[in-house]
């Protein structure tokens, strides 16, 4: 019996990644281990690696999903670590949401380190988004620190991040705990799926003041 | 007739409180209307990007069924780059993305209004090819004129089919979804119970082979 769910959730994220035309799959394998799946092989690029990734979460029985993947760039020649460094700082200097000056960004084999700082959290996440859609990436390994204007007491912090949940009309607040301190945030509790682990998580993160969250949430 | 104008106004107020928790907006000179469950939003934003957020903020709030998004972009300041580097600019963050071919795009830029002109493989290229360029600094409008020219095409019958076992493996109610396909384009109309459900149901269609374009008539 349980052996039969799991092969419906492996033919699924299977069929599911062969039909993503953004994603060239012929060199992933999909295991799956009760709810959670498990991403094995190689990708032409890091962007390919994380939509695998989030196609896995789309389909409905899957809780966790190790990804695995390899990146082995396909473009020829590929950019040199030196190459890459400048397009990622490129793309960070031209952006006009975020404040690039006090990010530094280092790259060894493809893989890119982002360190320093930013003045928030939602600047951190958009940091890493810009980096990784740069070819020749293999991974982005984001170190940045987060440098508020100025601190925002705890209790407002979790006032708005409540108010911004109950606004939202997926969210099921009564089962999700937040706790602040010191601008971290600590999520706990039980959301329905995937899509509302990481909605919770981007409103804790976008609430101003906040530096860092942690998202202890379980999907259930 | 006075329970619609109360419910309008509630509404209104979670959006203008959604507008101020986002910090990474300015927020000043969006002025929010609210017709029965439909939002309009008009006057300026300070960056482009500005605009499409603003938009997701207000279409997760709870009660809203459709946006018409008529937000203007103020033009650049003192310091913001000349005609010639946006186009610069537009033209080196395409090239160095993996998912685009850059050769078929035409990058020209007139007071900071970007055209792209050209061809591209897929309707999600398409539209990636302007994300990107809604990425430089300077940018206050982008006219996506390229024409989807798909290397494989598949027929309307195909393609339908695609999206509808799509939709069918991920979490979104289909109930009350109706999907229609000519000439490459596709047609979502009906009705779905989220926001989320909506742009899960663009995306699914955005991203099946063969797609040139899609028209999200859906509403929430």
């Amino acid at each position: 019996m349980e052996l039969s769910r799991e092969e419906k959730i492996r033919d699924d994220v299977n069929t599911h990644l062969v039909w993503d035309n953004r994603i060239d799959a012929k060199d992933i394998r999909v295991e799956v281990v009760g709810s959670r799946v498990i991403l094995i092989g190689t990708v032409p690029s890091y962007s390919d690696r994380w939509q695998a990734e989030d196609d896995a979460y789309s389909i409905p029985g899957v809780r966790s999903v190790d990804n695995r993947l390899k990146v082995v760039p396909a473009v020829s020649p590929a950019p040199s670590d030196t190459d890459i460094r400048l397009r990622v700082e490129n793309v960070l200097n031209w952006n006009p949401s975020i404040d690039s000056s006090g990010i530094l960004v280092s790259v060894d084999h493809g893989v890119v380190t982002l360190y320093g700082t930013v003045p928030s959290c939602r600047q951190k996440d958009r940091a890493w988004d810009l980096a990784s859609g740069v070819s020749g990436v293999v991974d982005v390994v984001n170190d940045l620190k987060v440098r508020l204007p100025e601190e925002t007491a705890d209790q407002t912090i979790k006032g708005d991040i409540l108010n911004t949940l109950d606004r939202h009309t997926l969210i099921d607040t009564g089962r999700v705990d937040v706790t602040v301190q010191g601008g971290i945030v600590t999520l706990r509790g039980i959301v329905d799926n995937y899509k509302a682990f990481r909605t919770v998580e981007e409103i804790a993160k976008f609430t101003h003041g906040v530096i860092e969250v942690r998202n202890e949430l379980v999907i259930a | 007739m006075n329970m619609e104008r109360r419910r309008a106004e509630s509404i209104k107020k979670a959006i203008l409180s959604q507008l101020r928790w986002d910090h990474s907006i300015d927020a000043r000179d969006i002025n929010v209307e609210v017709v029965n469950d439909k939002v309009v939003l008009t006057g300026t934003v300070p960056a482009y990007p500005d605009k499409w957020e603003a938009e997701q903020d207000v279409y997760i709030v709870d009660g809203v069924s459709s946006v018409e998004n008529d937000l203007r972009v103020r033009p650049g300041s003192i310091g913001m780059p000349d005609d010639d580097q946006i186009r610069l600019r537009v033209e080196s963050i395409l090239e160095w993305n993996h998912d685009i071919d850059a050769s078929k795009i035409k990058v020209s830029v007139d007071h900071g209004v970007v055209t792209l002109s050209g061809t591209a493989d897929s309707y999600w290229q398409k539209e990636k090819a302007r994300d990107l360029a809604s990425n430089i600094g300077g940018v206050i409008e982008i006219e996506n004129d390229l024409k989807v020219q798909p290397g494989n095409p598949v027929s309307d019958e195909a393609i339908r089919k695609d999206i509808l076992d799509a939709l069918d493996r991920s979490t979104v109610d289909t109930s009350q979804i109706n999907v229609s396909v000519k000439d490459c384009t596709v047609i979502l109309n009906g009705t779905v119970n989220s926001y989320d459900d909506f742009r899960d149901a663009e995306e699914i269609a955005e991203f099946t082979a063969g797609v040139c374009h899609v028209q999200n008539d859906l509403v929430i």
